[in-house]
């Protein structure tokens, strides 16, 4: 990597951490600006343009205000409790922004589709982001709560936990597990019906996220991280990837549970 | 985070739908309305089905809140459908915002040349068919939830229109398929 790219990196890390040391400030802000942005859509005039853009806007506020609530508790939180070494830390940042430009990519692309500029994707990209919408938002909640409750209310508690097991791997592997069964669970009459690829494919995934949690040594975390990312494929000729989100998850899931190791916890 | 994995496991998924995309064959999809007034609408002008299996069953949808009342389904296992005139599947998705005066309705409107499916589970609402012929019918009566239990070898149904809330397609090869999106506002002025 250039100087010219370090010194870019060096730019945008110090500009977040002035921002997050203003958390007290700047979060409140952004969660109101979040609430007024979707009241807003309910006073606006009703015309198509002025209904969609207000939509469009709220989301992106949204989507600003997550982001930054997650890169704080768990980017920063990571740093600042010494679970990213300090010659990481660029790496750690250029994988961050590459996450978020494709999150803000895909949901722009989702909108340019939406409003009839971008084509639609082609019949399996579309079923996946179909059965992905489904379920995003109570994803999206499952992720956010715990860091913002540890880093929040219980910041040694949640450091010592991230410290005693490979956290993140054992919960995206679970959550990938219920996104298996997430259809038949809303629909109980279809147990009957191949129950077992979908219950195959989520204990496939629960089992070694419970055995991470059980016994947290770097081999087992080591060989879950490639269980789960293994799984996480399969489950698309199983139970179409866990309405997409499971099989991401299972993919994310297994990538932190392979990286956590005794010197450097925060998996 | 392991980069190489998450990079590895993200374009291993993307490179499988792409696959699936040039083959124009969809393995494993499921087809999914969120509730029952979300029913995902399918109309075949020419269907030859084999080895149909339907009965009655109880959605865990309700449909009533005062009564609490759970929707009555169809359940239906078909082993082959085939569509030489192609099929229509539009499922419409909707959006409810409690800042918002009414519901948004996104529509996504699949239109098939030709499709082929194997290994079809759904659950409907609604089925009905212009005419057709039907071979090797045999019906059963059940208990409750079923009621009866109709099997059919194999079938010819012409105009046929289905509303589910389920589907789960073992695969589904396809050719000339149309995509549109659709954006209905009703409350808008």
């Amino acid at each position: 990597m250039g100087r010219d790219a370090y010194s870019l990196i060096g730019s945008i890390v110090m500009w977040f951490l002035e921002l997050w040391n203003r958390r007290r400030i700047v979060l409140p802000l952004l969660f109101l600006a979040t609430l007024a942005s979707w009241m807003l859509i309910g006073v606006v005039p009703r015309t198509y343009a002025f209904v969609l853009g207000s939509f469009f806007a709220a989301i992106t506020i949204t989507v600003v205000f997550l982001t930054f609530l997650l890169l704080g508790t768990i980017v920063i939180d990571s740093i600042e409790a010494g679970f990213i070494p300090l010659e990481r830390v660029p790496r750690v940042v250029v994988g961050s922004l590459i996450a978020i430009f494709v999150v803000i990519g895909v949901l722009l692309y989702l909108a340019l589709m939406l409003v009839g500029v971008a084509p639609p994707p082609p019949l399996p990209f579309l079923f996946a982001i179909l059965n992905a919408m489904t379920v995003t938002p109570m994803v999206t909640l499952a992720i956010v709560i715990p860091p913002t409750i540890g880093y929040f209310l219980l910041r040694e508690k949640w450091r010592r936990l991230r410290a005693r097991v490979p956290f993140w791997g054992s919960y995206l592997g679970l959550l990938a597990a219920f996104l298996c069964l997430y259809p038949i669970l809303t629909l109980p009459q279809l147990w009957l019906i191949e129950w077992p690829k979908f219950f195959g494919t989520a204990g496939a995934l629960a089992l070694p996220s419970l055995f991470l949690l059980s016994y947290p040594r770097e081999g087992a975390a080591k060989a879950v991280g490639l269980i789960l990312p293994f799984i996480g494929f399969i489950s698309w000729f199983t139970c179409f990837g866990g309405m997409t989100l499971g099989s991401i998850l299972a993919i994310l899931g297994g990538a932190c549970a392979h990286s956590w190791s005794p010197s450097q916890r925060g998996g | 985070m392991n980069w190489k994995i998450t990079v590895g496991g993200l374009a291993a998924v993307v490179l499988l739908l792409l696959a699936m995309s040039v083959a124009q064959v969809v393995w494993g999809a499921v087809l999914y309305a969120h509730a029952i007034y979300e029913t995902i609408d399918i109309t075949i002008p020419e269907a030859h089905l084999t080895n149909v299996v339907m009965k009655g069953g109880q959605s865990e949808v309700v449909i009533d809140e005062t009564t609490e009342l759970a929707a009555p389904v169809i359940i239906q296992e078909v082993g082959s459908i085939n569509c030489p005139g192609g099929q229509v599947v539009n499922r419409t998705l909707k959006v409810d915002i409690p800042s918002l005066p009414g519901p948004i309705y996104v529509s996504a409107i699949l239109t098939f040349g030709e499709a082929s499916m194997e290994n079809v589970k759904m659950e409907a609402v609604y089925l009905c068919s212009s005419g057709g012929t039907l071979n090797g019918v045999n019906m059963t009566v059940a208990d409750f939830p079923e009621g009866m239990v109709q099997e059919i070898a194999s079938a010819t149904m012409y105009n046929l229109f289905t509303k589910i809330f389920y589907a789960s397609i073992g695969s589904l090869g396809y050719t000339d398929l149309e995509i549109k999106i659709v954006i209905n506002i009703p409350w808008l002025q």
